[in-house]
């Protein structure tokens, strides 16, 4: 019988859910509750390239959530909806309260799931305050030269929650980005919050809202200068 | 135009909007075909006379203080955005807040409306003057020149998309020198930075 480690987590049908729960798995961490929204959309395949890539990475992009995770024998409950503000959601959480439930992403936390007696923990792909918005990483890489990521206990505010912990990586030396390197970046951000206890620990940051940035969806030629930037020899 | 991978600024911005979510990774060559896109529709406003900034502000401003302010301006927020690039030309020590406000009004349904309120929420429905976007692109020129901050070049690339897409509706010198000015500092800024970076 393992040990409860007071988290959940709350996977939906794409890359990041994939690596998150094969970085978990393969670091011997397993969640004390699995919500799986799944809205059934077809698996996307990908070349040879992109899949050797995302191995290296620790992952397999070509593996889907719901295969991971019955080849494992995880223990998982699957709503066939993707919405995080869902009322099934919500009642599903308030009979399976954890004091934590890590949050793939995908939609703003509405004030009835916010005021549970719960936290959602999300993995930022940016180091706030400095850069917040969904993209801002590919900001962070023109800037920068490497980006990074924040894990940060969800509020009201765009990614103005109390910080977890914060990690820098260095800028990929392949071209998908959205496919494999943001994925990587939350998903070994979230093996070290588990890892070091560092949910449990409560040594949290608060943020001051009114500082930093916040970037707005990247135009795509900024966006293709950020990635011919990781792919172009220095 | 034809055979371009650069079709960000195709078809009518004004009614059907960019998203940008989620944009694919193509090549190098989508860059080139971004600056020669640029170009083409730089060529369909060459016949009107290049007129420097300082000269257009001077002119608008001549005017106003000769008439009735509001009449030489088509909308409230033409108004703001002349005094606002007015302000940043002469680099007065105003409070800039209004910037980002306007910038976040602009990224969230990528229009500029005629009237706003206090609280910028619009109150007209008319979002197809040409002008506007033009002041609110040249003020995204003036602070990433100042700033280096990526965010006004991201906002200052997808105002110009929605120019481009409404060129033929430029008919007169003063809008077509600050389409003139807003497209070639933006391909300055990107040239440099494709240098730097790529």
């Amino acid at each position: 019988m393992l040990d409860k480690l007071g988290f959940g987590i709350i996977l939906t049908p794409d890359n990041r859910s994939k690596a998150y729960i094969q970085k978990l798995l393969s670091s011997h961490i397993f969640p004390d509750v699995i919500v799986f929204m799944n809205n059934n959309i077809p698996e996307k395949t990908y070349s040879d390239e992109i899949i050797e890539i995302s191995r290296k990475n620790g992952f397999d992009i070509s593996k889907s959530v719901k295969n991971v995770l019955n080849e494992n024998n995880f223990t998982y409950t699957e709503f066939d909806f993707v919405d995080i503000n869902h009322p099934e959601l919500i009642n599903f959480i308030k009979k399976n309260r954890e004091e934590y439930y890590i949050f793939t992403g995908g939609g703003i936390l509405k004030n009835e799931i916010l005021n549970l007696d719960v936290k959602f923990v999300h993995l930022h792909p940016g180091l706030v305050p400095k850069y917040r918005g969904s993209t801002c990483f590919y900001y962070s890489i023109v800037n920068e030269g490497s980006a990074g990521v924040t894990a940060f206990i969800m509020n009201k505010g765009l990614d103005t929650g109390d910080i977890v912990y914060q990690k820098i990586f260095e800028k990929p030396r392949h071209k998908f980005l959205d496919e494999i390197y943001d994925p990587y970046i939350r998903s070994e951000t979230l093996v070290d919050v588990i890892s070091q206890n560092l949910l449990n620990k409560q040594n949290f940051k608060k943020q001051n809202s009114r500082e930093g940035e916040t970037y707005f969806i990247i135009h795509p030629v900024l966006k293709h200068i950020a990635i011919l930037s990781c792919i172009t020899n220095d | 135009m034809v055979n371009s991978s650069y079709t960000y600024s195709d078809g009518n911005l004004l009614k059907n909007p960019q998203k940008y979510q989620m944009t694919p990774f193509l090549d190098k060559n989508f860059l080139d075909d971004y600056q020669r896109t640029r170009i083409n529709y730089l060529e369909k406003i060459s016949k009107f006379e290049k007129i420097e900034l300082e000269k257009i502000i001077h002119n608008i401003n001549q005017k106003d203080m000769q008439d009735d302010r509001s009449s030489k301006f088509n909308s409230v927020t033409s108004i703001m955005l002349f005094d606002v690039l007015t302000a940043l030309i002469n680099d007065e020590n105003n409070n800039f807040d209004i910037i980002d406000k306007f910038i976040k009004k602009f990224e969230t349904k990528k229009l500029i409306f005629s009237k706003y309120d206090d609280n910028l929420q619009p109150i007209s429905n008319e979002c197809s003057e040409i002008r506007n976007y033009l002041l609110l692109a040249t003020i995204c020129v003036f602070k990433f020149k100042n700033s280096k901050n990526l965010k006004y070049l991201n906002t200052l690339l997808k105002i110009n998309d929605t120019i481009c897409s409404q060129i033929n509706s430029i008919d007169n010198s003063i809008d077509a020198s600050l389409c003139n000015i807003v497209i070639t500092n933006e391909q300055n800024f990107i040239t440099d930075l494709i240098q730097k970076k790529c």
